[in-house]
């Protein structure tokens, strides 16, 4: 810090985790992202992991600012830890809880001009009642609850996909099928994204599991990428021979 | 003797040249998506108001109040929600609706029901809607050096049993009114409210008192901005506020 | 000792108990007044919609303990949006009451307080003491001659676990009957309040007291 300037805060997202998704299925919650981290326009990770377990029914998946990411995961863990060492017979702490103090912690930050540069969506299926939630929240504080909800890019690139495709009946299988349609389209169009993704289901069963990150199977096999130009594009060569 | 500052050229020149104003309004109208790897930041560094857009309209009745809001959020050109609230039940004869930014909004109805149990308690009754209207006021002005990016109508029965709407600017600067828009189609609501209701020009402010008609025309001033305006839209939410409490029903609108 | 002094204001003070089901906690206390001509003191205290508490000792103390758990209460609403579980709580208070005890020139508060409440673990009935300590009952009573209280409310209590509210005030009056002896329990001198697992915490209106109080009046005439 130069002396005499003023303390400054993150300003700027430095190395970027594109956008993350989450959608209701009919056993629970869904949340996928990719592995890439970006650093400017360099990848500077491609198996980093996006998503984390709060408590044992709630997860977290965040685009955004990976060191602010990280700050997130630090304060869940202190909350989650003043819950368990109560030790009063029980884990108070729902998704809405954690979902409710993740925002006014986003909007505190905010107010201090100091933000937490992510977009977070977080998900859980109380194993109690078997309530599920969704929800995602941003920088700024804003709560919203959705059936699926898309953070970054994919707001803009896969909002349709999923209003078409999404049912509240849908199966594991359904549901991950959907994911990865999605990833394939922000794989093709979104220059950070990457096509190792990593999903984490919250069912009431299972709780939280982060299943291993894969690479999905993008399509390249065209014609024009085998001839790299066409007929109209070729250049002229000149031959001295 | 440098001639050039005795120029009116040169004036409009450096005025020109500072051509960046910051307005509350130039700042948060661009789309945060839309920003290019956020150089925005990199240059003005964060800026912590967003608007989420949305419109909320009030009338006030002889013995009822209504509110007619839509139900989208939206950041940039993107929706956020399609069944998101703006109003919110302060008291059992007191709401309060607002457009702006999400965040603010809710942060500012959560502190607000927060005030009205700590007075209920304190004072062992619940607050008139004129109190809360100076509270909300003065809730506002405190935080007149980073406002509460929040544009409300506060809608209740008052002690004489009559509809009120009070409408307040971002700062809390308010008024006692027959009838208010908010939001972001406020510019298309107001118009019609002065054309279908008895407005700041007459001395004689009678007011409307079959609720039906008054929540038909509340639902067609939202419908009709939601044809216009791309930030209303999806559904509209009504309140109505009468002796017996409040009732809330909902209708879908356009969703484009 | 300074904590014996204060055990003996809850001692002193008039008798508050409560009692609790699978669904529902009810809080009855005995209102005294210190003179013919002045009112009667409040016992019974909102502390939010899913929780109330009901005092015995000096009323100045446990007004403070009061303001404190409302303002825990509304400050755990607004970052969680949802009820401040019920123990934590009240070991909140424990905490506060123990410094007060162990600091030299500070004084134990002179209260005890019964907490009704509903969380996501059930119906909850603690006590706090000056010391520090508190406990969870199925009923209990404190105060002045709240020992018959106690001996009603132990010859009943396993009748409790599937009563409503309106049969749990009515055991908890009769308990406080037994304790007011000779003081006939009138809607000015009893107070009445319930929070149940789908029922926000009220007072009972002085009407409904009245009608309650006049059934007791009868059936324990016949007994």
């Amino acid at each position: 810090m130069i002396s005499g300037q003023p303390r400054t805060h993150t300003q700027v997202p430095v190395n970027i985790g594109t956008s993350v998704m989450g959608l209701r299925y009919k056993d629970g919650i869904m949340l996928a992202a990719d592995t890439a981290v970006a650093y400017g326009s360099m990848k500077k990770t491609k198996h980093a992991q996006r998503m984390a377990a709060i408590s044992s029914d709630t997860a977290i998946a965040c685009s955004g600012e990976m060191s602010d990411f990280q700050e997130l995961l630090k304060i869940f863990r202190e909350k989650h830890d003043g819950d368990v060492i109560e030790n009063d017979g029980a884990l108070f702490l729902k998704p809405t809880d954690y979902f409710n103090y993740l925002s006014r912690v986003q909007y505190q930050r905010r107010m201090k001009g100091d933000p937490l540069w992510n977009g977070s969506i977080i998900g859980g299926v109380r194993q109690d009642s078997g309530d599920v939630f969704l929800g995602m929240v941003d920088l700024y504080g804003t709560k919203v609850e959705g059936n699926f909800l898309l953070t970054g890019l994919a707001a803009h690139y896969c909002q349709v996909l999923m209003q078409n495709s999404w049912r509240a009946d849908l199966t594991e299988a359904e549901a991950r099928a959907i994911i990865e349609d999605c990833m394939k389209v922000m794989f093709y169009r979104d220059k950070k994204a990457s096509d190792e993704i990593q999903i984490t289901t919250i069912t009431k069963d299972q709780g939280v599991k982060i299943h291993d990150p894969y690479r999905i199977q993008g399509e390249w096999n065209f014609q024009f990428f085998h001839d790299k130009t066409n007929e109209f594009w070729r250049p002229i060569r000149i031959y001295n021979n | 003797m440098d001639l050039e500052n005795y120029t009116n050229v040169n004036i409009f020149k450096k005025v020109y040249e500072k051509r960046e104003v910051s307005s509350i309004h130039n700042v948060v109208e661009q789309p945060h998506h839309l920003l290019k790897d956020n150089t925005q930041h990199a240059k003005g560094g964060f800026n912590p108001y967003v608007n989420n857009q949305g419109t909320t309209v009030a009338i006030a009745g002889k013995d009822f109040v209504l509110v007619a809001a839509d139900t989208r959020i939206s950041q940039g050109f993107n929706i956020l929600s399609r069944d998101y609230s703006r109003t919110t039940k302060l008291t059992d004869q007191c709401v309060i609706t607002s457009g702006g930014m999400v965040a603010d909004i809710e942060t500012l109805h959560k502190l607000l029901i927060a005030k009205v149990k700590t007075y209920q308690r304190q004072f062992k009754k619940t607050p008139t809607v004129e109190s809360l209207a100076q509270l909300l006021g003065n809730t506002l002005y405190g935080r007149r050096f980073m406002p509460y990016y929040a544009f409300n109508l506060l809608c209740g029965i008052d002690q004489n049993g009559q509809g009120s709407v009070y409408g307040y600017d971002a700062i809390g600067s308010w008024d006692k009114l027959t009838y208010g828009v908010q939001g972001s189609g406020s510019e298309l609501g107001a118009p019609i409210l002065d054309n279908q209701f008895v407005g700041h020009n007459y001395l004689v402010k009678t007011l409307p008192d079959d609720v039906s008609v008054v929540e038909d025309t509340g639902k067609d001033i939202i419908n009709s901005i939601a044809e216009r305006d791309i930030y209303t839209g999806d559904q509209v939410e009504i309140v109505i506020v009468d002796k017996n409490g409040i009732r809330v029903k909902r209708e879908p609108i356009r969703r484009d | 000792m300074k904590i014996e002094y204060a055990k003996e204001a809850v001692k002193q003070g008039s008798t508050s108990l409560g009692l609790k089901s699978d669904r529902n906690v009810v809080l009855v206390s005995l209102k005294k007044s210190p003179h013919d001509l002045a009112s009667h003191q409040e016992k019974i205290f909102d502390i939010d919609d899913h929780m109330g508490i009901a005092i015995a000792g000096l009323t100045a103390d446990a007004r403070y303990l009061c303001k404190f758990m409302r303002s825990e209460c509304l400050n755990y609403w607004y970052t969680h949006d949802s009820h401040h579980p019920t123990e934590r709580l009240v070991n909140k208070i424990a905490k506060k009451a123990q410094v007060k005890t162990s600091h030299p020139g500070k004084r134990p508060f002179g209260v005890g307080l019964l907490v009704g409440s509903v969380d996501e673990t059930g119906t909850h009935l603690f006590e706090t003491c000056p010391s520090g300590n508190y406990y969870e009952y199925i009923a209990m009573a404190i105060g002045a001659r709240s020992q018959s209280a106690k001996t009603y409310l132990e010859k009943n209590y396993e009748l409790f676990a599937s009563l409503g509210w309106e049969e749990l005030a009515k055991h908890g009056l009769r308990a406080l009957k037994a304790s007011a002896q000779e003081t006939e329990l009138t809607e000015h001198n009893v107070s009445v309040g319930f929070v149940g697992a789908d029922q926000k915490f009220r007072l009972l209106t002085a009407e409904e007291l009245r009608s309650y109080l006049a059934e007791i009046n009868d059936s324990m005439e016949i007994a």
